[in-house]
């Protein structure tokens, strides 16, 4: 994706989204070019299966033509979160259809050396950078699986198959790296 | 449970690492617990904006030219309903308009079955009653007037869905029609077509009629 795209803001998606729910298809057309790169990204980031992200993909873009007016600004989402979290949405649902896949951990890791958005982004890459300070702060294992469970669509039990880890520990490992994580995100 | 069990609980579930009955505990605190809601719109904020991270990756192109299919019939339907829901002056063209024969006095049983959920208006006059009762919608039509040699027929449309056939009105009688699911999104529409019905399986006159079922 291009600096360009990057730079939509967040008024002109939400303006996409409303002129979708009156039935403009031009409006659909809008969207997918403004953001079926960076869906697509995360459908094959969690699905690893190339035909099946595409069909994900599909899946998501027919479910906001139809489900468009459910996109409400007052949740505090930006319109590309809320996109992205109904293709993580539809990922994970495909994942679990279909039995888990486990994509490595160093998978869910690198998102965190991923390049950051455009300066137009500046207020959510505080936020991210926040995020990411405050997952540097976790014990590494906690991290990565919290990562990983974000990612993969992991169970508790997969994740602790994975480590090698005793279904309880990983458990409390995630609990409290749950707990520490909120204290550091809004203390 | 206290806020920190709380808490990682509602990360727990964003994260979606709960599964059989832990799952279905957090499903019954989030139909009845305002904190435990706060607790995932806090893990949502703050843990979503990891997906703005992912890198792009273009899309083949087949991708969309299979959503474009599925979802220009939808525009085009709309179209349709578009360039007829006005035609509100065709009653007035000074074609030959008779009375839908028996000018629909609607036996009082029909009257008195479910409940009255919507009166379409008819663009040539009268009107058609929707009664729904038991996931079944009754259509009664009453004082409708129609060109000589044309009928009235009902079509139901559900979303991004071509209009479907739904029967013809014949006096005096009404039609029925199931209620899918919830029945929110269901389209009636009632067309002026040749005797027999449309010839094509799709509309092809103007519509007299036609409603969406929002809510009930």
């Amino acid at each position: 994706m291009t600096e360009d795209a990057n730079a939509i803001g967040r008024a002109e998606l939400a303006a996409c989204l409303h002129r979708i729910t009156l039935g403009e298809h031009a409006a659909l057309e809008l969207l997918y070019k403004q953001t079926s790169a960076k869906l697509f990204g995360i459908c094959k980031r969690i699905l690893s299966d190339h035909l099946a992200a595409e069909d994900v993909l599909q899946e998501v873009f027919l479910l906001v033509w139809n489900k468009a007016n459910q996109f409400d600004a007052s949740r505090g989402l930006s319109p590309i979160t809320w996109l992205a979290a109904i293709a993580r949405n539809r990922s994970l649902d495909r994942l679990r259809g279909r039995g888990r896949a486990f994509a490595p951990l160093e998978a869910a890791a690198e998102v965190a050396d991923a390049r950051p958005l455009s300066d137009a982004h500046l207020e959510s890459q505080e936020r991210d950078q926040r995020l990411q300070d405050c997952l540097a702060g976790l014990d590494v294992r906690a991290a990565e699986c919290i990562r990983a469970a974000f990612f993969g669509g992991q169970t508790y039990q997969s994740l602790a198959e994975r480590a090698n880890m005793p279904l309880g520990s990983m458990k409390s490992l995630i609990r409290r790296g749950l707990t520490r994580l909120k204290l550091c995100l809004e203390p | 449970m206290n806020e920190d069990d709380l808490n990682a609980l509602a990360g727990e579930y964003v994260l979606g690492l709960l599964e059989g009955l832990a799952l279905d505990e957090a499903q019954a605190l989030r139909a009845t617990d305002a904190g435990f809601n706060a607790a995932i719109a806090m893990w949502e904020r703050q843990l979503l904006p990891l997906l703005e991270q992912v890198a792009p990756i273009a899309a083949p192109p087949e991708v969309w030219a299979r959503i474009e299919a599925r979802t220009r019939k939808r525009a085009a339907r709309a179209g349709w309903l578009g360039k007829f829901r006005w035609r509100i002056g065709f009653a007035a063209t000074g074609l030959a308009v008779a009375a839908l024969a028996g000018i629909m006095i609607v036996p009082p049983l029909l009257q008195n079955q479910g409940r009255q959920i919507a009166t379409l208006t008819s663009t040539t006059g009268g009107v058609f009653i929707v009664r729904e009762r038991a996931n079944s919608l009754r259509i009664i039509p009453e004082n409708v007037s129609l060109p000589m040699g044309k009928v009235a027929e009902l079509w139901r449309i559900l979303p991004n869905r071509a209009p479907q056939p739904a029967g013809l009105f014949t006096p005096g009688q009404a039609l029925a029609t199931s209620l899918p699911g919830s029945g929110v999104g269901l389209e009636l529409a009632v067309s002026l077509e040749p005797a027999g019905g449309s010839p094509t399986g799709l509309p092809t006159g103007p519509i007299l009629a036609e409603a969406k079922i929002t809510n009930y």
